[in-house]
C-alpha cells in the first residue's frame, strides 16, 4: 500500500465520518428523549422533568454543535477529496443532501435558538413546538442521509449516460432496496445510544448517592426506553443483514461471518486471523453450529464464504468481520441487560441493585461502539466501491496532491483531537456539575401570542404578575 | 425551457450565497471583532447576540455547496480540489468558531481561550472564503473538464487583496450588528469601529476590482464593452450605500445602518457574480456546460421554491424572537457569569 493520495484521502474521510457520526447518533437520540421529558413535563407539571430537560439540554447542544462543524465537512469532503464521485453521483446525492439541507438543516438550526435561550421568552407551548421540530429535523437529516448512503450501498433507478448517471425513477433512488431497513435501523440505533447514555450517567448519580430523585427518572426512563427498543432493533438488524445485504451485496455478509469457503454446519467465528493473498484464515476460534444458526436459522445449512466473490471484487475481510462482531455481541450485551432491568423493575429492586447500576454505568458509551461497529461494517464491506457495482473508489478521488492530503488529514487529527478533548472535559465536567436546581418555570401559561407582545408590554405585565 | 432551467438554479446558489455573505458575514464579523472588547462581560454580550441564530446563517453556505453539487456537479468537482488548502482551513476555522459557542459558556476560567478560538476561527474562515473569490476571479486551470492546476494557484496579489475586502466588510457589518443589537459603551464602541470600517471596506473593494481588471483581461474588456453603463449604476450605488451608512450610524439610526452595510455588502458581491457570468469554473465552464440532467436540477428547484418560504418565515420569526437590545441570559448551565449587564439599557 502506497501513501497516495487515494489512500489519505480514505483515511482522511474515515476519520472524519468516524469522528462526525458520534455526535449525530446522539443528538438524534437526545432529541428525541428531550421531546420525551418535554411532553411529560406538561402533562404532569412535575417540575423534576425541567431538571431532566435542563440538564441533558446542555450536552444536547454540545453534540448537536461538533455534529454540525463536522458536518458541513463532510459535504465538501465529497468535492475536495473525491471529486469523481461527486461528478458521477451528484445529480443523484445532490438533489437529496439538497432536500435534507431545505427541509432539516434549516428546520434545526431555524428552531435550536428557541429551544435553548428561548424558554423565558415565548412560554413553554411554543417551546415545546421547537423542541419537536428540532427532533424532528433531526430525523428527517437522518432519513436524507440514509437514502444516499443507502443507495452508495444498493443503488437503483439509474443508467449510465456519457459517463455520468441519469435518474430513470427518483421513487427507485429513494425506495432503493436497502433503505426502509437501514434508516429504521439507524433511528433506533441512535435512541438506544442516548437511552444508554442517559441511563448510564444516572447510575453514576445512584452509585455516588446524589441528586437522587433526578437519577432514578432518568435511571428508569433511559432503561425503559432501551427495554423497548432493543427486541425491536436485533430483529431489525437480523433483516437487514439476512433478508437485505445478503442478496444484494454477498461479499459483504461473506466478510462478516468470517469464512472463505462456504461451510454447511458453520459454526461462529469469534476470532479469526485472515490471509486475504492466501485466501484463507490462519487460525479461527469458534463455537460450534452456532454460525449456521444464526445465519440460515437452521443448525446445517451452508454460510456463504469469500471465496464465491472474484478477488477484484472483495472487500478486506478482517475490517468488516471485526466491527460486525463489535456491534453484533455487544448490542446482544446491552439486549441481555435491558432484558435483566425489566426483571430488576418487576421486582422493585431497579434502585437497589448496585452491580447492576455499576454495570449500566459501564457501559454509557456502549451506544456509540455499536454505532461505530455498524458503520465500519456498511462501509467497509462495500469497498472497493463506493457506489456498489457502479463506481470503485479509486475511480473518485480528486486531483490533488498526496503532499496536500496528508496535511490536511494531520490537521484534521490535531484539530478534531482538542474538541473532542474539550467536548469530553466539558461533559465530564457538566456531569461532575450535576443537575442546576432550576427555578420553576418563570411562564407556565406561555401561548404563541406572547411572542407578538412588545417587550415592554411583556414586561410591565411580568412585573405586575 | 431546457436552457433557463440552468440559469433559475445558478440564481438559487447565488441567492444562497448572498444569504450567507448577508447573515453569516456578519456574525463572522462579530467574531472578527471579539477579541477587540477588553471586558469579559462586552465579550459575553456579544457572542449573546449571535448565539440563537448563528447556525441559521451558516447554512446558507451548505445550501449553495449542495445545490451546486446536485445541480451543477461538474464544477463542485472542479472547484473544490482547486480550492483544497482555503476550503479545508475554512472548515477548520469552522469547526473551532462553531464549537466555541457553546464550550465558552461552559468554563469561566477557559473562557479566554474559547474566546480566541471564536475570533480567530472567525477571521480564518472569513480571510479563505476571500482567497476563494480571488481565485475565482484570476480563473481556474482545467484540462478536459478536470482542475489541472497546482495547489496553490489561488494564491495572488488579487486574491489577497480580497481576502482583506471580505474580512474587513464582514467587520463591518459585524459593527453595525452590535451597533444596532446592544448598548452602553459596547454599542459606543461598534458605532466608532464601524463608521471607520465603511472607507477600508470601500477602498479596498474597489483596490480589489481593479486589480482583478487588470490581471484577467476578460474582466476588464467585459466591464468596458459590455456592462459599462450597469458598471456605472453599481458603482453609484456603492458609493451611496457607503455614504448612506456613514450618514445613518452618525444620526443614530442603528438598524438602518446595518441594511446599508449589508447593502454594500451585497453590492459587491452583485459586482462579483456579474464579473463571473456566466462562468460557474472561470474561465471555461459555464451554467450550461456544467448542468447536470434536467430531471435532477428540476427535483432541486421544486425543493427550493416549495420550501425556501416556509424557511424565510421561520428564520425571520427566530430573528422576531431574540429582537432588542442584548441582555446577559445565560442559556441552561453556563458556568460563572461576568455578573449582570445590560439592565437599565
Amino acid at each position: 500500500m502506497k501513501l497516495d493520495a487515494e489512500l489519505l484521502s480514505r483515511l482522511q474521510f474515515a476519520f472524519t465520518v468516524t469522528f462526525h457520526i458520534i455526535f449525530p447518533s446522539m443528538s438524534i437520540g437526545l432529541a428525541a428523549f428531550l421531546v420525551l421529558t418535554e411532553a411529560l413535563y406538561l402533562r404532569t407539571r412535575d417540575e423534576l422533568y425541567v431538571r431532566v430537560y435542563r440538564f441533558w439540554a446542555v450536552i444536547f447542544a454540545m453534540g448537536f454543535g461538533m455534529g454540525v462543524v463536522s458536518g458541513i465537512v463532510m459535504s465538501f469532503e465529497f468535492g475536495t477529496n473525491f471529486s469523481g464521485f461527486a461528478r458521477t453521483a451528484g445529480p443523484v446525492i445532490g438533489p437529496v443532501i439538497g432536500l435534507e439541507v431545505l427541509t432539516a438543516f434549516f428546520l434545526e438550526a431555524g428552531f435550536l435558538g428557541i429551544m435553548l435561550f428561548g424558554w423565558e421568552r415565548v412560554g413553554d407551548r411554543l417551546h415545546f413546538l421547537a423542541t419537536c421540530l428540532v427532533s424532528l429535523g433531526t430525523t428527517i437529516s437522518a432519513a436524507c442521509i440514509m437514502v444516499v448512503n443507502s443507495w452508495m450501498q444498493t443503488p437503483a433507478g439509474v443508467r449510465w449516460e456519457s459517463g455520468s448517471l441519469v435518474v430513470d425513477s427518483w421513487w427507485h433512488v429513494v425506495m432503493n432496496p436497502s433503505y426502509p431497513y437501514r434508516f429504521l435501523h439507524m433511528l433506533m440505533a441512535a435512541w438506544i445510544t442516548a437511552s444508554f447514555l442517559v441511563a448510564g450517567v444516572a447510575a453514576y448519580y445512584l452509585l455516588r448517592g446524589s441528586h437522587t430523585g433526578f437519577a432514578r427518572r432518568c435511571f428508569s426512563m433511559g432503561l425503559g426506553a432501551a427495554s423497548l427498543l432493543l427486541p425491536l432493533q436485533i430483529f431489525l438488524g437480523d433483516v437487514v443483514a439476512v433478508n437485505v445485504i445478503a442478496p444484494h451485496q454477498p461479499a459483504k455478509v461473506q466478510a462478516m461471518e468470517g469464512f472463505w469457503e462456504t461451510t454447511p454446519s458453520a459454526p461462529y467465528n469469534l476470532v479469526v486471523v485472515p490471509d486475504q493473498e492466501g485466501q484463507r484464515n490462519r487460525f479461527s476460534l469458534s463455537v460450534p453450529y452456532l454460525g449456521s444458526l444464526l445465519v440460515t436459522k437452521t443448525l446445517h445449512e451452508p454460510v456463504p464464504g469469500l471465496r464465491e466473490t472474484p478477488r477484484a471484487e472483495q472487500p478486506r475481510m478482517s475490517p468488516v468481520f471485526y466491527a460486525f462482531r463489535l456491534m453484533f455481541l455487544l448490542g446482544t450485551l446491552m439486549f441481555c441487560v435491558s432484558v435483566y432491568s425489566l426483571w430488576l423493575r418487576f421486582r422493585g429492586r431497579l434502585y437497589g441493585a448496585r452491580g447492576f447500576q455499576r454495570f449500566v454505568m459501564l457501559l454509557a458509551p456502549s451506544g456509540f461502539l455499536c454505532v461505530l461497529g455498524g458503520w465500519y461494517t456498511a462501509e467497509t464491506g462495500r469497498q472497493p466501491y463506493v457506489i456498489y457495482g457502479l463506481l470503485r473508489t479509486a475511480d473518485s478521488v480528486s486531483p490533488v496532491s498526496a503532499g496536500s492530503v496528508l496535511w490536511s488529514l494531520t490537521s484534521f487529527v490535531v484539530f478534531y483531537g482538542i474538541l473532542l478533548a474539550a467536548f469530553l472535559y466539558f461533559v465530564r465536567k457538566v456531569i461532575r456539575r450535576g443537575p442546576v436546581d432550576a427555578p420553576a418555570m418563570a411562564h407556565p401559561s406561555g401561548t404563541v401570542k406572547r411572542v407578538f407582545m412588545p417587550r415592554a408590554a411583556q414586561q410591565e405585565r411580568e412585573e405586575a404578575a | 425551457m431546457s436552457e433557463s432551467i440552468p440559469v433559475f438554479l445558478a440564481a438559487v446558489v447565488a441567492f444562497a450565497l448572498a444569504m450567507y455573505i448577508a447573515l453569516d458575514g456578519f456574525d463572522l464579523g462579530v467574531g472578527i471583532l471579539l477579541l477587540t472588547a477588553r471586558k469579559e462581560a462586552d465579550r459575553d454580550r456579544m457572542v449573546y447576540s449571535i448565539s440563537p441564530i448563528w447556525d441559521a446563517n451558516e447554512t446558507w453556505i451548505v445550501l449553495a455547496g449542495v445545490t451546486l453539487l446536485g445541480g451543477f456537479p461538474v464544477v463542485y468537482g472542479t472547484l473544490l480540489p482547486a480550492f483544497y488548502v482555503p476550503l479545508v482551513l475554512m472548515l477548520l476555522c469552522m469547526a473551532f468558531r462553531g464549537t466555541a459557542f457553546e464550550f465558552r459558556f461552559q468554563t469561566a476560567t477557559g473562557r479566554k481561550f474559547w474566546d480566541y478560538a471564536f475570533s480567530l476561527g472567525s477571521l480564518g474562515a472569513s480571510v479563505c472564503q476571500g482567497l476563494v473569490a480571488g481565485g475565482l476571479l484570476s480563473g481556474v486551470r482545467t484540462e478536459g473538464g478536470h482542475f489541472s492546476g497546482g495547489t496553490w494557484d489561488f494564491l495572488s496579489p488579487l486574491s489577497l487583496l480580497t481576502a482583506a475586502s471580505l474580512a474587513c466588510g464582514y467587520a463591518l457589518t459585524g459593527a453595525a450588528w452590535l451597533n444596532h443589537r446592544t448598548a452602553g459603551s459596547l454599542q459606543r464602541r461598534a458605532r466608532i469601529v464601524a463608521a471607520s470600517l465603511i472607507p477600508c471596506f470601500m477602498v479596498l473593494a474597489s483596490l480589489s476590482a481593479f486589480a482583478a481588471a487588470r490581471a484577467e483581461e476578460k474582466i476588464g474588456a467585459r466591464w468596458s464593452m459590455a456592462l459599462p453603463a450597469f458598471g456605472l449604476v453599481l458603482g453609484i450605488a456603492f458609493l451611496c450605500a457607503g455614504l448612506g451608512c456613514r450618514l445613518l450610524l452618525a444620526r443614530g439610526r442603528e438598524r438602518g445602518a446595518f441594511y446599508a452595510a449589508e447593502a454594500l455588502m451585497l453590492i459587491a458581491f452583485a459586482g462579483l457574480g456579474a464579473t463571473l457570468w456566466p462562468y460557474l469554473v472561470p474561465y471555461s465552464v459555464t451554467i450550461w456546460q456544467a448542468a447536470s440532467p434536467a430531471g435532477s436540477q428540476l427535483i432541486l428547484l421544486v425543493g427550493v421554491c416549495v420550501v425556501l418560504p416556509f424557511i424565510l418565515t421561520y428564520s425571520a420569526f427566530a430573528y422576531y424572537v431574540f429582537r432588542g437590545k442584548v441582555e446577559a441570559v445565560e442559556p441552561f448551565g453556563a458556568e460563572g457569569s461576568a455578573g449582570e449587564v445590560g439592565a437599565g439599557d
